[in-house]
């Protein structure tokens, strides 16, 4: 198991043995992106998250998967991708772990919003999705993997 | 994922779709959306109401049709999202240039463009 890249943020920590956390492997392909959400919508149904912290999260995680999936490729393929999630009273927390080539999803400049119909981008909504529906977001690059975390905290 | 397609008013076409758009539920439906708003210049209604997530890749397949039916003289307008199907609309910027009605009646003037 990878380092975390701030256990004290996200309430991570040496809790890996409790079953609130699941974890899931995908294949490298875009196929398998809905079996991995509909993984997620079961494991955050199955601990009862409110509908707003899971359709946040599951918004967030669907969007960073994709990116993976589709992008991965261009600076070297990702083999192995993991998903794991950790529910807490009060938030939920993905980590998406992938070993292609660095990308760091929070960084990486966007589009602007569009002014006109016309005018308006096809790309980058995702990203911008991830950013703005996540509670919190951390990337990291760890031994050869891109480790990303989200939180998605219950609104107050 | 499914979508309806009906007529109302005067030639407007009113798309109902329903489930959530994510990669799934989007490809599921996208070649007959596409077909259905990006071929004609008829104004279009798109009913929300019945969708429960909305991903980035169903945005794209929304923004890909309102702008091929602009290009044509048509216009394409969204009727009543979920609040939060509205605010990943609102979050990408798409609801200021596909505008959002809360009733049928001013969704279709607005797509009719009077």
């Amino acid at each position: 198991m990878l380092p975390l890249a701030d256990p004290s943020a996200s309430g991570l920590g040496a809790k890996m043995a409790e079953p609130r956390r699941h974890a899931f492997s995908l294949a490298d392909e875009l196929a398998a992106l809905p079996t991995a959400i509909d993984w997620l919508r079961a494991v955050l149904a199955s601990h009862a998250v409110p509908s707003d912290t899971a359709f946040r999260l599951e918004l967030c995680v669907h969007e960073a998967l994709e990116n993976v999936l589709r992008h991965g490729h261009e600076a070297g393929a990702p083999r192995e991708i993991e998903l794991t999630v950790e529910v807490f009273p009060g938030h939920a927390v993905a980590r998406i772990c992938d070993d292609g080539g660095p990308f760091d999803p929070l960084s990486a400049p966007l589009p602007p919003k569009p002014a006109t119909l016309d005018s308006a981008m096809i790309g980058g909504l995702g990203l911008r999705l991830l950013r703005e529906f996540a509670s919190e977001c951390h990337y990291i690059r760890d031994g050869g993997k891109n480790v990303l975390t989200i939180v998605a905290r219950r609104a107050a | 994922m499914n979508l309806q397609i009906e007529q109302v008013g005067e030639g407007i076409k009113y798309l109902v779709l329903e489930g959530r758009m994510d990669l799934a539920g989007t490809q599921a439906i996208d070649h007959r959306f596409t077909a259905a708003t990006a071929t004609t210049a008829a104004p279009v209604v798109v009913d929300l109401a019945q969708v429960s997530f909305l991903a980035s890749i169903g945005i794209r397949t929304l923004l890909q049709s309102a702008k091929a039916l602009k290009q044509r003289g048509g216009r394409m307008v969204l009727l009543n999202p979920s609040e939060q199907v509205e605010s990943v609309l609102r979050s990408t910027g798409i609801a200021d240039i596909i505008p959002i009605f809360r009733d049928l009646d001013s969704a279709c003037a607005a797509a009719r463009g009077s």
